[in-house]
């Protein structure tokens, strides 16, 4: 352009308009700072607050319980059948404890017949529990018919009288005998004192 | 927030501001990818006399009318009615640009027996013949009018980046959209209500410049404003009461006195290109053909940018060449 911009704008009033202009930029500048921390305020109570409530909900459930130890033991409690639970799936352990077995065997003991000795083995091929019985009975009917109680529950396999010979038994005479059986591990204890197999039969 | 929206983002548009003597006119443009300019925004209010600072309701106006257009926070440029100029020629011997500045500074306040204080002066360096000189177009504007301006412009919402006589922001304006007015010797007038300013280029470089005073308004309705700017290079002209060519006589032969004393016969230009209201007047150029021997257009400003309505004349040519040179300026920057 040949003819130069002639400006007739003071370096003063220039001045006053950058200023202007600056104090304007500032003032936006500010306001958005302002509504950021603003937005950011707000975002950090709401997060804050939600903490606040699970810690009160955690809070309150360690509050109602009698003392923290109850807990503790609770928690150990269900750990123990955890790994319990996980020892059987691993085929570690029987599903049936020995007392119930003993319980339902005792449960079906006639009533002249009285049990002198037990002895329990678990093994693991096949998966069963060996019951060896040591017991005297009043006659030779009331062995027989224990030995049929026995045989007849689905839990108890492999009834046999291995030995039975006359003795005494506090100045009585006596059948004195030894029952073997042997449990499958699959059974289940339905209510204190009997026993049944498991749908599925044999794992 | 929406007072703010064009202070951090990049100003694509070149928002000019006119105190014309007949209008305020306020006009924002964009230069689109094919070189058009297309006009956002276009108003005229009522005339704002700089002479006093501009009254509150025309200012509510101004500034509901800025923050209507959505230019709040624009970079604005000014232009500011010639009449309101001081103008004047001066020779001086041939010195570096510092001692130039001093000089024409003190030449000017000689000259316009103003008040230092007072005033603003710029100077242009113009082409000289004479060995051993430099020739200088002397401006000078009274700083309350610079001042009533900005006020006005601030006041409204804009930031005012510059403030030009209107002759010369039309001149800018038609350097970039008129074709051919850079090549050959060219007399360029900008015609104002109350003041034509007669400038002469030679291949697009500016050799002398002239203001006449007068009733130059379209209608010729208006009272001839009081000669408070005179100056030895401004000659008050008793225009004919005519509404035919007639009227313009007093202006065409005072064209052609000027245009005696600055070319001679081989220097005479090619043609005449006018701005201005009355620039769209036959009349006006058949009249200045018939006097002064040149052919006569004008220059057309209303076809310089696109918009929903169409522009008045040449009314807009200050406000646009204002304009043209952020658009230049924007052009450039994208260019690089």
């Amino acid at each position: 352009m040949n003819l130069p911009v002639l400006d007739f704008l003071p370096s003063e009033t220039r001045r006053a308009v950058h200023a202007q202009r600056s104090k304007r930029r500032i003032a936006l500048l500010g306001i958005l700072l302002l509504v950021f921390s603003v937005g950011v305020s707000a975002h950090s109570w709401n997060s804050q607050r939600i903490a606040a409530e699970d810690c009160n909900v955690i809070s309150s459930l360690v509050s109602k319980a009698p003392v923290f130890d109850v807990v503790m033991d609770g928690f150990a409690r269900e750990q123990a059948n955890l790994t319990r639970e996980l020892r059987l799936s691993n085929g570690l352990f029987p599903t049936i404890s020995a007392s119930s077995v003993v319980a339902t065997i005792t449960n079906m003991l006639p009533d002249h017949v009285t049990l002198t000795g037990m002895r329990l083995e678990t093994s693991d091929e096949p998966k069963q529990m060996m019951v060896v019985l040591t017991g005297v009975a009043a006659a030779n009917t009331d062995l027989v018919d224990f030995e049929h109680k026995l045989a007849g529950s689905s839990a108890f396999r492999g009834v046999t009288i291995s030995e039975s010979k006359v003795g005494e038994f506090m100045g009585k005479r006596v059948e004195e005998f030894t029952v073997s059986l042997h449990v499958p591990l699959c059974v289940q204890v339905c209510k204190p004192g009997t026993m049944r197999v498991a749908q599925g039969g044999v794992n | 927030m929406r007072h703010f929206q064009n202070i951090l983002t990049k100003q694509t548009m070149a928002v000019a501001v006119d105190f014309a003597a007949d209008a305020l006119r306020c006009i924002a443009i964009e230069r689109a990818a094919d070189g058009t300019w297309t006009r956002r925004v276009a108003f005229e209010l009522p005339a704002a006399p700089l002479d006093r600072s501009m009254d509150d309701s025309a200012l509510r106006e101004f500034s509901a009318k800025v923050s209507e257009a959505g230019l709040n926070g624009c970079r604005c440029r000014v232009t500011i009615a010639s009449h309101l100029f001081r103008m004047d020629m001066a020779q001086l011997p041939t010195m570096n640009e510092q001692e130039l500045a001093a000089s024409a500074r003190f030449e000017a306040i000689d000259r316009f027996g103003v008040n230092a204080a007072d005033v603003m002066i710029q100077h242009a360096s113009l082409p000289c013949k004479t060995p051993g000189r430099c020739a200088l177009l002397l401006l000078a504007v009274p700083l309350f009018i610079i001042r009533n301006a900005t006020q006005a412009v601030m006041a409204s919402g804009l930031s005012p980046c510059s403030i030009e006589n209107a002759a010369c922001a039309a001149l800018h304006g038609a350097e970039l959209r008129h074709a051919g007015l850079n090549t050959g010797m060219i007399a360029f007038m900008h015609i104002e209500p109350q003041q034509a300013v007669l400038l002469l280029l030679k291949d697009g470089q500016l050799q002398f410049v002239r203001s006449m005073q007068g009733d130059w308004s379209i209608a010729g309705e208006h009272e001839m404003a009081e000669d408070q700017n005179t100056t030895s290079n401004s000659i008050a002209l008793e225009p004919e009461e005519s509404d035919g060519a007639w009227r313009w006589s007093s202006l065409a032969e005072e064209t052609l006195r000027c245009l005696r004393q600055a070319c001679d016969e081989s220097t005479w230009p090619d043609r005449m290109v006018v701005s201005g209201a009355p620039s769209s007047e036959r009349e006006l150029l058949d009249t200045l053909k018939g006097v002064c021997g040149i052919d006569s257009a004008s220059v057309g400003s209303a076809s310089w940018s696109n918009g929903n309505e169409e522009l008045k004349s040449d009314t807009w040519a200050a406000a646009l060449g204002a304009a043209s040179l952020d658009i230049q300026t924007n052009s450039s920057k994208r260019a690089a």
